[in-house]
């Protein structure tokens, strides 16, 4: 037991950038796990006498909103939905665009033409257009705009995944893999992929941070998440009225984004570092 | 990690600084930016009509608010809300089927020629053809069967049938110049109309929206401030942002709560006294086993919402409370009908008889952004609601969704908002039949209404028609056809020293509009 | 190199196509722009008016071909609401987009590969960290905020600058602004990233051990071989600086494409939809194809990597 806590814990000892990025995920994961036991007031409900209290009041200590319903708790009710959407989005996109960049990198000819102009095909298609036909086809929930925000970006992934793959695929151990015969699924999961780790956690923990955006954009059109769902995006949409007078409104959010996406920046330099230190 | 959250969090303060603090009691800052003589009088809208200025393809706003700069139609309605003569001088009724208007002499186009009755006759022609009546306003016209001039001033118009309300149909049928009309055609005309109003139009910038005015040199009613340049600004913060920063010197559609502050600036608050009535229809044609089917149900819904806080506290009284379809200064408005009491009480218990004790759970298709405080009044009914236990989700549906439903007659949920519109013609029955079985695909159908909705469309007795009307207002509130919210009219801001501002046919009336100082 | 050239047009080809058909069927599911156009209370037979002058009347794929062959003449229609020629719109507000498009990128550019270059020079400072941490938090701020703090603190509160009108420079700074830091903490990142790697190489530690001045190293050794990363990453955002281009020319009304395309998009403008898409797609692809020639150019190990 303590061995394989040691084991575990020795990565962290390593890199302190590691160990801190890990313990403020530790930090949101505990957020997410108990946003329902830590939300003072209810989300939703508000008490119009208390209406734009400022950060710091007695009850509300990051203040209240347009209708007096208590901000804390509002974005801590759009903690699960902001990070559930920027997840769902962000492994679908890798999940898609990690196995077709593969692919294109593993196969000549058709294949990689293909996905190439299917990569090219997306790209272009202005991702405006497909969110509002999706939204009017498919509604709005949390399915269809985390998959809408997916099967947009997935080239992004594609791309870097395919450029990659081919410089790996050049080296000496795939090269020699291939020659002795190995199967084509191991040699894109069993040498390839661990070979991609590296620049997959960087274009991950960025695009996470781009999902984030993307959500308060489509939000910003009217194309985000359901009616009354406090979505980080959603708060800063609906704050952008109150900037003068309720500036809170804009911050609080605002800093959630910004230190949830450094806290998974610290995360992804760490493992980065991590692995350079093995190699 | 923990240094670099405490430096964000100043930088993020330091942003509140420079944005929050004191903005509202600064000098507005871009003065600077306007000339100093002959500055051009600069107004935002929400939006731009979309065929521009071809004023017959659609009615009433957002056309509106910039066809009346251009062009005048024969009548139009007063600061009642009264439909009274514009381009003619006079109108009256000789028989059921026959109307006489005289016109204003000596009104010029602004291509210089004349206005007259033959113009109009033409004008008219062509709005009851085949072409003219696939346009909306041209459908308006329907009724028409031929339109003579008697002389240069004298119009007379025949209908197939008895039409009470044609001169309030008249106010959005706009004099487009008609030799410009025919050379042109309708998509050149579109780009270049000519009318006899108070402006014509130097550059539509469709490349951003925005359009550019100068003062109509024939005009019959000249402008004291010869520039206009008119800017679709959708997002409401760029409309707050651009005023305070005075960029703007006219502006729709601010939120009440920070009128307060614009006031103590000099500047001044117009609301359009023509309002709509916002409200949630029922859906009980298709929705026949669900709550609102019951009428008790949509009482107890109507008696549930506090409707006097929404309007106090979050529209700062700006928009009041409904009582019926129509507003007090609309024809056929009811006077001796009040707003339902907030009265959750009598909800439960009317929710009790009909067998839903309990409550229930409902959901409500909403277009959002038509009008300010949209979201916060969607909030506070749901709190109100669910203190008599009924549950309202709101679903967000985009405005081409919603009105694919609305022409289908399918509606996926058994509510959705639904405005009563008196627009364009000041006169309750319009609403009235989108709310009853003459709709082509109705959602909510009561035959016994269908015969009186169909007489007061005839009576040609001013008198008689309003007894009728405001019985049917008595009627559809037994009924509670939809559930009511608030009276609600546009609102323009209007900078300091500028005087003579006035919204009439819910259009600002910019050649009115003089600086001061 | 003249094959190259065909292969490259045909792909374009195909992919026109594709997006084209995409669209369309889209576009279909999307809704009924007769509806939109009648106004505010239409009737059947207004509609049905409405349907047979636009065409809408006919089958799908009666109106499919009918489109295709006069796409192939590029002749995409007129727009639904304005009768103009639906290409000509969507071209008349290419300028506006091209101008905000270089001119933010060259804001990026300008900013994102010195701070790059500086972070990754010695990534392991306390300092860089910051700068990095910095960055990524930068990442998280969604454009349109950023547009109204600008315009709040740059046009409210100073009165240095309009944020409206287009035709005077001074206005064309706050938007070039906003749509820049969409991309630049992004290519920051990445060139930080490359450069770091490259400082960790054997030829580097050589050319330094060597006596090559730092600067040298750095802009000469290890900037090349962050690029090509970043000119990828510039490729691949391309077409969503498109997208964001939306919502920083509706917050500052600027004549773009964006503006007319989420217009089109909430009026379902069909023809103009589709000219805009078309418009898009070339210049996505031409950016890319330019993207890609660069690459190969700066790195001849991706050669093989086109067809």
């Amino acid at each position: 037991m303590t061995r394989i806590t040691a084991r575990l814990l020795a990565p962290l000892k390593a890199s302190p950038q590691l160990a801190l990025g890990a313990s403020a995920l530790l930090g949101w994961a505990l957020l997410l796990a108990l946003s329902g036991v830590l939300q003072t007031h209810d989300p939703q409900l508000g008490d119009l006498a208390e209406r734009f209290a400022p950060m710091g009041t007695a009850d509300h200590w990051l203040g209240t909103d347009n209708l007096g319903r208590d901000l804390w708790s509002r974005v801590l009710s759009g903690l699960p939905w902001s990070v559930g959407v920027a997840t769902v989005a962000c492994m679908l996109a890798l999940l898609l665009g990690g196995a077709l960049g593969m692919c294109a990198a593993h196969y000549q000819g058709y294949p990689r033409a293909i996905i190439n102009q299917l990569v090219d095909a997306t790209l272009s298609f202005p991702g405006l257009v497909a969110a509002i036909i999706i939204v009017a086809v498919a509604g709005r929930g949390f399915w269809p705009l985390s998959v809408t925000l997916g099967l947009l970006s997935w080239p992004v992934f594609a791309r870097v995944v395919y450029a990659e793959s081919l410089r790996l695929l050049a080296q000496d151990y795939v090269t020699a893999a291939r020659v002795m015969a190995v199967s084509t699924p191991r040699i894109l999961l069993g040498h390839l992929l661990p070979g991609l780790r590296p620049v997959l956690a960087v274009v991950f923990t960025f695009h996470f941070a781009d999902m984030l955006v993307a959500e308060s954009a489509l939000s910003f059109l009217g194309l985000g998440a359901p009616l009354g769902v406090p979505t980080w995006g959603a708060l800063l949409q609906e704050s952008r009225d109150f900037l003068i007078v309720a500036p809170w409104l804009m911050i609080v959010p605002a800093a959630a984004i910004a230190l949830l996406v450094v806290s998974i920046h610290l995360l992804g330099d760490g493992l980065s570092a991590l692995d350079r230190a093995r190699r | 990690m923990t240094s670099a959250a405490r430096v964000l969090g100043m930088a993020l303060t330091a942003f509140a600084v420079a944005c929050g603090d004191s903005a509202m009691d600064q000098a507005p800052g871009a003065a600077r930016h306007q000339l100093a003589d002959e500055a051009p009088l600069r107004m935002a809208v929400t939006l731009m009509p979309a065929s521009f200025g071809d004023p017959f393809r659609t009615l009433g706003v957002p056309g509106d608010w910039v066809w009346r700069q251009i062009f005048d139609p024969l009548t139009e309605s007063d600061d009642e809300g009264r439909i009274v003569p514009l381009l003619a001088e006079s109108f009256e009724n000789l028989d059921p089927h026959t109307w006489r208007f005289v016109l204003r002499d000596g009104v010029r186009y602004a291509n210089g020629r004349p206005f007259n009755a033959f113009s109009a006759k033409e004008v008219f022609d062509w709005l009851v053809s085949d072409e003219g009546r696939a346009t909306v306003v041209g459908w308006e016209m329907r009724r028409v069967s031929e339109v003579e001039a008697a002389d240069a001033r004298t119009l007379i118009f025949t209908t197939w049938e008895p039409d009470p309300v044609l001169p309030n149909r008249l106010t959005s049928a706009m004099m487009v110049e008609p030799q410009a009309w025919r050379e042109l055609g309708r998509q050149g005309f579109s780009r270049a109309p000519v009318g006899t109003g108070s402006y014509q139009l130097t550059d539509w910038q469709n490349r951003n929206g925005a359009m550019v005015l100068a003062a109509n040199p024939y005009a019959w009613r000249p402008p004291a401030i010869s520039r206009v340049e008119i800017y679709p600004l959708r997002d409401h913060a760029s409309r707050l942002q651009a005023t305070l920063s005075g960029q703007l010197d006219i502006t729709m559609s601010l939120r009440p709560e920070q009128l307060d502050a614009f006031r103590a600036r000099g500047f001044t608050v117009h609301a359009d006294i023509l309002r709509q009535i916002l409200a949630f229809a029922f859906d009980v044609s298709g929705h026949p086993d669900s709550p609102v089917a019951d009428v008790r149900v949509r009482q107890a819904l109507n008696y549930a919402i506090d409707r006097k806080a929404i309007s106090e506290d979050i529209l700062q009284g700006f928009a009041p409370p409904a009582s019926q379809g129509s507003a007090p200064n609309v024809f056929g408005h009811n006077p001796r009908i009040k707003p339902y009491p907030y009265d959750p009480d009598k909800a439960r218990a009317l929710l009790a008889e009909a067998g839903y004790p309990q409550g229930f759970s409902t959901e409500v298709q909403v277009v959002t952004g038509t009008y300010p405080n949209d979201l916060e009044i969607f909030a506070r009914l749901q709190q109100d609601l669910a203190a008599v236990g009924v549950e309202m989700a709101f679903r967000r549906v985009l405005f081409s969704d919603w009105i694919r439903q609305f022409f289908q007659g399918v509606w996926r949920t058994e509510m959705f908002t639904l405005a009563w519109n008196t627009a364009p013609h000041n006169d309750a029955l319009r609403p009235m039949e989108q709310y009853s079985c003459l709709k082509a695909r109705p959602f909510f159908c009561d035959e016994t209404l269908s015969e009186k909705l169909v007489a007061a469309g005839r009576e040609m007795d001013t008198r008689q028609r309003e007894v009728l009307l405001q019985e049917l207002a008595l009627d559809y509130r037994q009924l509670a056809a939809s559930l009511l919210l608030l009276e609600y009219g546009h609102m323009w801001v209007v900078g300091p020293r500028l005087s003579g501002f006035r919204v009439r046919t819910r259009a600002p009336q910019l050649y009115r509009v003089e600086r001061t100082g | 190199m003249l094959r190259g050239l065909a292969q490259r047009t045909a792909r374009l080809l195909i992919l026109l196509l594709g997006v084209n058909a995409l669209l369309f069927i889209a576009l279909g599911l999307a809704g009924d722009p007769a509806l939109m156009l009648a106004g505010e209370d239409p009737t059947p037979e207004l509609l049905e008016r409405i349907r047979a002058e636009y065409g809408l009347d006919l089958p799908a794929w009666q109106r499919y071909l009918a489109q295709l062959g006069r796409m192939a003449q590029l002749d995409f229609g007129v727009s639904i609401y304005t009768g103009q020629p639906a290409l000509k719109m969507a071209l008349e507000q290419l300028p506006g987009t091209l101008l905000m498009a270089v001119l933010s990128m060259a804001l990026t550019l300008i900013t994102a590969i010195p701070a790059g270059v500086w972070i990754g020079q010695r990534p392991e400072a306390a300092s860089r960290r910051f700068g990095a941490a910095l960055t990524a938090a930068a990442q998280g701020i969604p454009g349109f905020v950023m547009a109204l703090v600008l315009i709040q603190v740059f046009v409210v509160r100073l009165g240095w600058l309009p944020s409206l009108g287009y035709d005077q420079p001074a206005a064309w700074i706050l938007p070039s602004i906003s749509l820049g830091f969409f991309l630049a903490p992004k290519l920051c990142r990445v060139v930080s990233a490359g450069v770091a790697e490259a400082m960790r190489e054997d030829y580097i530690r050589t050319a330094r051990a060597n006596g090559a001045s730092m600067r040298f190293i750095l802009w000469r050794e290890a900037l090349p071989a962050a690029l090509p990363a970043a000119v990828a990453l510039i490729g691949a955002q391309f077409a969503f600086l498109v997208s964001g281009v939306v919502l920083i020319e509706t917050l500052f009304l600027w004549p773009g494409i964006g503006l007319l395309l989420l217009h089109s998009a909430q009026q379902l403008d069909f023809p103009v939809l589709q000219a805009i898409c078309f418009v898009v797609a070339a210049l996505v692809f031409a950016v890319n194809s330019l993207a890609d020639a660069l690459l190969r150019l700066i790195d001849p190990r991706l050669r093989p990597a086109t067809q």
